[in-house]
């Protein structure tokens, strides 16, 4: 049945940026109808590519935008339309995110400002045009948390490495999605010196093969607990005293600090993983819902979502706004990376950080340009798949 | 014989689809019809009793088709059980029928069963379904399982298996499973590093023989794709790239050449398989290549549609890795019994 004007606007995406708190905040604000459905990355991924008839908006990150683009799942998104593009970074803009800033470091893996502008020829690139593939909105560095009392006796910088190391007494926990998952192992079995890898975003067919033999050989040791899915899962799994140490997103470790779980999250010597979220217009977006779709992207870069994203520890893509939104303590704490001044709440309104506390890694420069690595989709990602999911179980 | 520019066109070339040819060409359906006939003629008479291994030796396959044949006939109630004596025809009384009676019967019906007509569509079927998983990961074929499923006997089966192990297809590990591989991206960049190296030259030896009227039939159907390209359906540029990338070839004397460029080949079946399931915007590139590649043919520029063609398969590889991701978030085919996934 054809849309109308009216018609509610639907989403899909993945409870990284979905929230309960941002659900609410985004129907109050834009006062039409909005139908969220919150999956885990892989059913997203697979929605986005086999049903574009099925949403209007793809919410999810930029290492699967050129998957989406090749199947002809999405439409370009206008510039032009874009009321806050001009206040985007200027990495956003041509530069690259892994190459913006002066003493960046050298970075592999898919940068999303490869993949950003949709150009002439239909490909995708860095070159400015007026059309993008995705709208880049909400990113960050990400490490890996380890319990404190743990490591109490470990000398040496923190390292990816440590996440295959065996003498912790507690399991590891992974991401189910094998685009950051597996390059996480790849870096920390790299780091370890267990298999050689040239490049942990890229594995060759070899390097898959020896990779998982390793992994496999840790998970029937017991080395692993299941994977996690969702936020919450994540949340649960690292909750449980039997979990050591594993990739964790900062919005979790933040919740489980709220609750009083004493952990430490990792600025590992080899550099973080990056990632990008961001919005796309589904190919089958109809005209009428064409206003709404644009108002819908446009809100994400308004200040509101970043400031509760912010009070999870995501970045956005357009910061300006933020410094009407949030309180001088928190962009000190959150931006600037400064000890925080007074406590800080969570989007729960919990307190998650507490005074004197410093983030981890530094300031939003400092983190972002500590990115070594992106989240990707590799080139054998057919073959790896296979692996993955035999390893998942 | 066929005029070499019929057999090249596509238009009128067999249909190498394996779900067209799915029903057609197993055992056990011709032997069915073979007695289903003789039945309704009377040559088998109410109350002949027939046998699975008698019947088996007659015809000269193995019992499984037999079986499955008789229990078909006895479904449809044209013959009946006999406790464990095979099976009598009609209602009737059992009528015992001397072996060389029933040989006779069959006798005439025994050219109906053609077993190599047979493998040949069994191999055609065997291949689409292989050629579809290969995007998806390894997968074992079950020989035994192949032939019941088939209604042939393992001999059969196993020649079906060879013939697509010669093409490379296919091939048997350690302990001498038949393995259908992953196609990997390493695989697509190799074997179009193959193809660059191959096709041009090959194009440089074949150009002068092409028939005429292949290449106009093809140029023109290459022009109404490109007319109309919104209203284009993926058979159509599937029956495109088919000419170019095969029949352009067939004729070609070094059969060695033309044996490693139908090897190199098979991951032809990305595009194939992303066309059935995602728009086809992305292959207008190539089929404007095609019709460069076709004027220079036609017009006798042989180096020029050599340039032109390796020109395609350099930019070939970017999208077909691409597409080849693609399936990678898609779920697996599924599969018949014989042919299963392994991890």
């Amino acid at each position: 049945m054809a849309k109308t004007p009216d018609s509610p606007l639907r989403v899909i995406g993945t409870s990284v940026t979905l929230s309960s708190e941002v659900q609410s905040r985004i129907r109050a604000d834009l006062g039409f109808a909005i139908e969220f459905d919150v999956l885990d990355g892989s059913a997203c991924l697979r929605r986005g590519v086999t049903r574009p008839d099925s949403f209007d908006i793809y919410d999810q990150w930029f290492h699967s935008v050129d998957v989406l683009h090749t199947a002809g799942s999405i439409m370009p998104i206008e510039v032009d339309r874009i009321d806050r593009w001009h206040q985007m970074a200027p990495m956003y803009r041509g530069a690259g995110l892994a190459s913006g800033a002066p003493g960046r470091r050298q970075c592999v893996g898919r940068d999303p400002a490869d993949v950003l502008f949709v150009q002439a020829d239909n490909g995708l690139g860095r070159e400015p045009t007026h059309q993008v593939s995705m709208l880049p909105t909400v990113c960050n560095a990400d490490g890996f948390a380890y319990r404190r009392e743990l490591a109490a006796n470990r000398s040496g910088p923190e390292s990816w490495g440590w996440l295959l190391e065996q003498n912790w007494g507690a399991r590891c926990m992974l991401s189910q999605d094998p685009a950051s998952s597996v390059t996480e192992v790849a870096m920390a079995a790299r780091s370890a010196g267990l298999v050689e890898i040239a490049d942990c975003t890229n594995l060759t067919i070899e390097e898959i093969d020896a990779l998982f033999v390793l992994l496999n050989r840790r998970r029937k040791a017991g080395h692993f607990t299941r994977t996690w899915p969702t936020h919450e899962e994540s949340v649960r799994l690292m909750a449980q005293p039997s979990t050591g140490l594993g990739s964790l997103w900062s919005p979790a470790y933040f919740e489980l600090c709220a609750s009083g779980v004493d952990l430490v999250y990792a600025t590992p010597i080899e550099g973080y993983r990056g990632w990008h979220s961001g919005l796309c217009l589904s190919a089958a977006l109809e005209s009428a819902m064409c206003d709404r779709a644009y108002a819908y992207l446009n809100w994400w870069l308004s200040g509101a979502p970043g400031a509760i994203l912010a009070r999870q520890g995501y970045y956005m893509s357009v910061t300006e706004p933020l410094r009407d939104v949030l309180t001088p303590a928190e962009w000190a704490y959150w931006y600037e990376g400064k000890p925080a001044t007074t406590p800080l709440p969570g989007p729960d309104g919990r307190i998650s950080v507490n005074i004197g506390d410093r983030r981890a890694g530094g300031s939003y420069q400092d983190r972002m340009s500590a990115i070594s690595f992106w989240s990707t989709i590799m080139e054998e990602s057919n073959y790896l798949q296979r692996k993955w999911l035999e390893f998942v179980g | 014989m066929v005029p070499s520019s019929e057999r090249r066109s596509s238009s009128s070339r067999k249909t190498s689809d394996p779900i067209a040819e799915r029903g057609g060409g197993y055992l056990y359906a011709m032997i069915h019809d073979l007695l289903q006939d003789k039945i309704a003629s009377g040559a088998l008479p109410v109350g002949a009793t027939l046998k699975e291994g008698t019947i088996a030796a007659h015809v000269g396959t193995s019992r499984a088709p037999v079986r499955r044949a008789l229990r078909n006939l006895a479904k449809s109630g044209l013959i009946r059980a006999a406790d464990g004596q095979g099976y009598i025809v009609g209602k009737g009384a059992a009528v015992p029928l001397s072996s060389r009676q029933l040989y006779d019967t069959l006798n005439g019906g025994i050219g109906a069963v053609d077993r190599t007509v047979s493998a040949e569509r069994i191999v055609q079927i065997v291949h689409g379904a292989i050629v579809a998983v290969m995007p998806f990961g390894h997968y074992r074929i079950l020989e035994s399982e192949l032939g019941e499923h088939f209604g042939v006997s393992r001999t059969v089966a196993r020649e079906v298996l060879w013939r697509l192990m010669e093409q490379s297809y296919i091939h048997k590990d350690r302990k001498s499973h038949w393995i259908v591989p992953q196609l990997s991206a390493r695989d697509i960049r190799e074997t179009l590093q193959m193809r660059r190296a191959l096709e041009p030259q090959a194009l440089r030896l074949v150009a002068h023989g092409l028939p005429s009227a292949f290449l106009t039939d093809l140029a023109s159907r290459i022009d109404a794709v490109l007319a109309d390209f919104q209203a284009v359906t993926a058979p159509r540029i599937d029956a495109i790239e088919h000419d170019i990338c095969h029949n352009l070839f067939e004729d070609l004397q070094n059969k060695r050449m033309l044996a490693s460029i139908r090897r190199n080949q098979i991951p032809l079946v990305v595009p194939r398989i992303f066309r059935r399931n995602f728009p086809l915007r992305d292959d207008l590139a190539a089929l404007r290549l095609y019709d460069r590649i076709l004027s220079a043919l036609v017009s006798g520029d042989v180096d020029a549609a050599a340039r032109l063609l390796e020109i395609h398969l350099d930019r070939a590889e970017a999208l077909m890795l691409a597409r080849l991701r693609v399936l990678s978030v898609l779920p697996p085919p599924r599969t018949d019994t014989w042919l299963s996934a392994i991890h």
